[in-house]
């Protein structure tokens, strides 16, 4: 069995990455940051802390990745120290995570989320996660923000700058 | 330029910043990977403000405005600096330094030229040795501690020392000589600020004149930026060929708005909890006031910072800084003050560096006459407090010490020719106005300013007489010979 630090001295920080790469948009980041606080809370308050024990306590879904990491990672599980030190590592770098904003006009499914992410981490790599706002006013299209850049693609942007250039010949079909 | 509003800015420069924390004015703004020192940025809720620093994470952002900026706001860059906007037609307004009416005012329209607010100061190239004086209609300073047109005077002294109603009546004095007067009210009561209008509406010369202010209620940015939209709106009018008078009412207040501002944005405190670029900030403000050479000739701003004291203490941080940015400064006595002295200045504790050598030589005469007689007159007053037996002479001494007391204090609306002071005071020197029953003050004084200023022919009369006396010996024996004729002309 290693510990975490074992593991880390190969600079094996490549140990979060299925659990990163895993997280798609900012709202699963908060949601799995939040277990990750809940799983601590009840590690700590039980008098003989198990691991696999408090996973109950989250959602089987994000128990099951942790899960795959310590196995996949031989590390040990009951270790207090490893399981600490492997949490605080992780919410170190889900803080870190960047962010690209997305506005969007329609509600996306998994599958078009999944696609997205997939399209960034072929373009850019890992460590960023989507933040998507649903706002019916665009009318198609997307907005994106990164890095503080803003550029529209909707089809609103589209109809009002071709109203703007072409304001004299649209008037003119009315005339 | 009208600022546009934030969806243009979005659109252009396409550029957006989320806000990650906001401490009172001092909002975090993260992404804006291109915004510079002193830009303009505005939130999506119609706020704006100016970039005061970055880091590689977050922009720094000082908010023009009282309403809290929360957390997420999106904000964008505008490729605009700090600019106020200057013209005539500012003048005879109350504005914010922004150049926003501060009060309801019929048919105000922004002027549409504008200038950046933090304008480098003019090379020494461009500077003139300062040779003419100004005139404050104050014998208290025109004949004891005369000023230059574009030196830099700090006015100093407690609170409630009279040192506001010496702004307003240099400010009258020089409205009515046609220069152009700048009144900063930085974080002033709004009463005050209402106060000082109608002082010059009241005295017809508001149209001379430009208020830049804020109130004790304004957001802090706002209060901070005063004293330099107030020195841009200057340089505009010099440039336009104007000799102006800027008083920055007052300095103190700016320092501690100041040091609001950097507590705020986490800028470590130095002495007094003022930050480092204290002295800095307050220097390169006044070092952009001066007697310049410009395309219209020679043209000064003179600048009077005011800076409040505790107590009488004039060793204060800020009050120190100011006194080794300024040509000197005038020192209101709060003891004076009670004593009913006004203006209260204190000839002892005032300097005036530069404001002697603008001086003929008959001024100089006086101005070294008066001094040395006002030492002997307190040291011989001092002295008979002890109930000693005086002299004749010591009596005589102190009988003209205290008639020239009260010929150097004024009331808050009078302003004296500078030659008419001359003259009154030679006649009182020679107790020609003592013979005659005529106060140094009063109503008999009023008439013969007023005599002074409307009739040519007793204006032109006196200022030959000034003209022809070399020194104050010259200036007596004239009077001797003519002083009865002159008194009469003027007392017609």
């Amino acid at each position: 069995m290693k510990t975490l630090r074992q593991a880390q001295g190969k600079k094996d920080v490549l140990i979060y990455f299925d659990l990163i790469t895993s997280l798609k948009t900012t709202r699963e980041v908060t949601d799995f940051v939040s277990e990750i606080d809940t799983l601590m809370n009840t590690f700590f308050k039980s008098n003989k802390p198990s691991i696999e024990k408090t996973l109950t306590s989250i959602s089987t879904d994000s128990a099951r990745k942790i899960m795959q990491v310590f196995s996949k990672n031989s590390l040990d599980i009951n270790d207090r120290d490893v399981v600490t030190g492997f949490f605080e590592t992780l919410k170190d770098l889900l803080e870190k995570l960047k962010v690209i904003k997305l506005v969007l006009a329609f509600d996306p499914t998994f599958k078009t989320i999944t696609n997205i992410h997939n399209f960034v981490k072929d373009t850019v790599g890992i460590g960023y996660v989507l933040d998507i706002e649903i706002s019916e006013d665009v009318l198609g299209g997307a907005i994106v923000m990164f890095n503080g850049k803003y550029n529209d693609f909707t089809l609103k942007k589209r109809v009002e700058d071709a109203f703007t250039a072409k304001n004299k010949e649209i008037l003119q079909l009315y005339k | 330029m009208a600022m546009k509003d934030f969806k243009f800015y979005l659109d252009s420069i396409s550029e957006i910043g989320f806000v990650e924390k906001a401490s009172n004015v001092i909002v975090y703004v993260s992404g804006l990977p291109k915004a510079k020192i002193d830009e303009i940025v505005i939130f999506e809720t119609g706020e704006t403000g100016i970039v005061m620093s970055f880091t590689s994470e977050v922009v720094e952002v000082l908010v023009f405005s009282k309403k809290p900026i929360s957390h997420g706001t999106k904000a964008v860059r505008t490729n605009e600096f700090l600019k106020v906007p200057v013209g005539p037609e500012l003048l005879g307004r109350i504005i914010d330094p922004l150049g926003n009416p501060l009060t309801a005012m019929d048919d105000y329209k922004k002027p549409a030229e504008s200038r950046g607010i933090n304008a480098l100061a003019g090379g020494i190239l461009s500077r003139k040795t300062i040779t003419r004086q100004i005139e404050t209609g104050i014998p208290a300073v025109d004949l004891v501690m005369p000023l230059g047109f574009g030196q830099k005077e700090l006015v100093i002294g407690d609170r409630k020392t009279g040192k506001t109603n010496f702004l307003m009546q240099i400010i009258l004095a020089q409205a009515k000589q046609k220069h152009i007067c700048i009144y900063a009210a930085i974080g002033k009561k709004r009463l005050d600020i209402k106060i000082a209008e109608d002082f010059f509406k009241k005295h017809g010369i508001l149209e001379r004149i430009i208020i830049v202010a804020t109130g004790s209620d304004s957001p802090i940015g706002l209060s901070y930026l005063v004293p330099f939209s107030a020195m841009t709106i200057s340089e505009y009018f010099r440039d336009a060929g104007y000799d102006v008078l800027l008083a920055l009412d007052d300095l103190t207040t700016h320092a501690k708005v100041y040091r609001e501002v950097s507590l705020l944005g986490k800028k470590f405190p130095g002495r007094s909890s003022y930050p480092g670029d204290i002295f800095y900030t307050h220097a390169r403000l006044l070092e952009r006031a001066g007697n310049f050479i410009t395309e219209k000739g020679e043209k000064a701003i003179t600048c009077l910072p005011v800076a409040e004291t505790t107590q009488g203490d004039l060793s204060g941080y800020i009050q120190t800084n100011i006194m080794a940015m300024t040509d000197g400064h005038l020192y209101f006595d709060s003891d004076l003050f009670a004593k009913g002295r006004r203006p209260a200045i204190n000839p002892f504790l005032s300097v005036t560096r530069v404001g002697r050598q603008t001086q003929s030589t008959l001024k100089r005469s006086i101005n070294r006459e008066i001094l040395s007689f006002l030492t002997i007159y307190e040291k011989m007053q001092n002295f008979s407090h002890f109930g000693a037996e005086l002299t004749e002479s010591s009596k005589i001494t102190l009988t003209i010490g205290e008639k020239i007391i009260e010929f150097l204090n004024q009331g808050p609306s009078t302003t004296m020719p500078i030659n008419l002071q001359i003259l009154l005071f030679s006649m009182l020197w020679n107790s020609i106005l003592q013979n005659k029953n005529i106060g140094p003050t009063g109503t008999d004084v009023n008439k013969m300013i007023e005599k002074y200023t409307t009739n040519s022919n007793v204006n032109k009369t006196i200022d030959k007489v000034i003209a022809n006396a070399e020194t104050f010996n010259d200036m007596l024996k004239i009077i001797k010979e003519k002083g009865d004729q002159l008194l009469v002309s003027l007392k017609a």
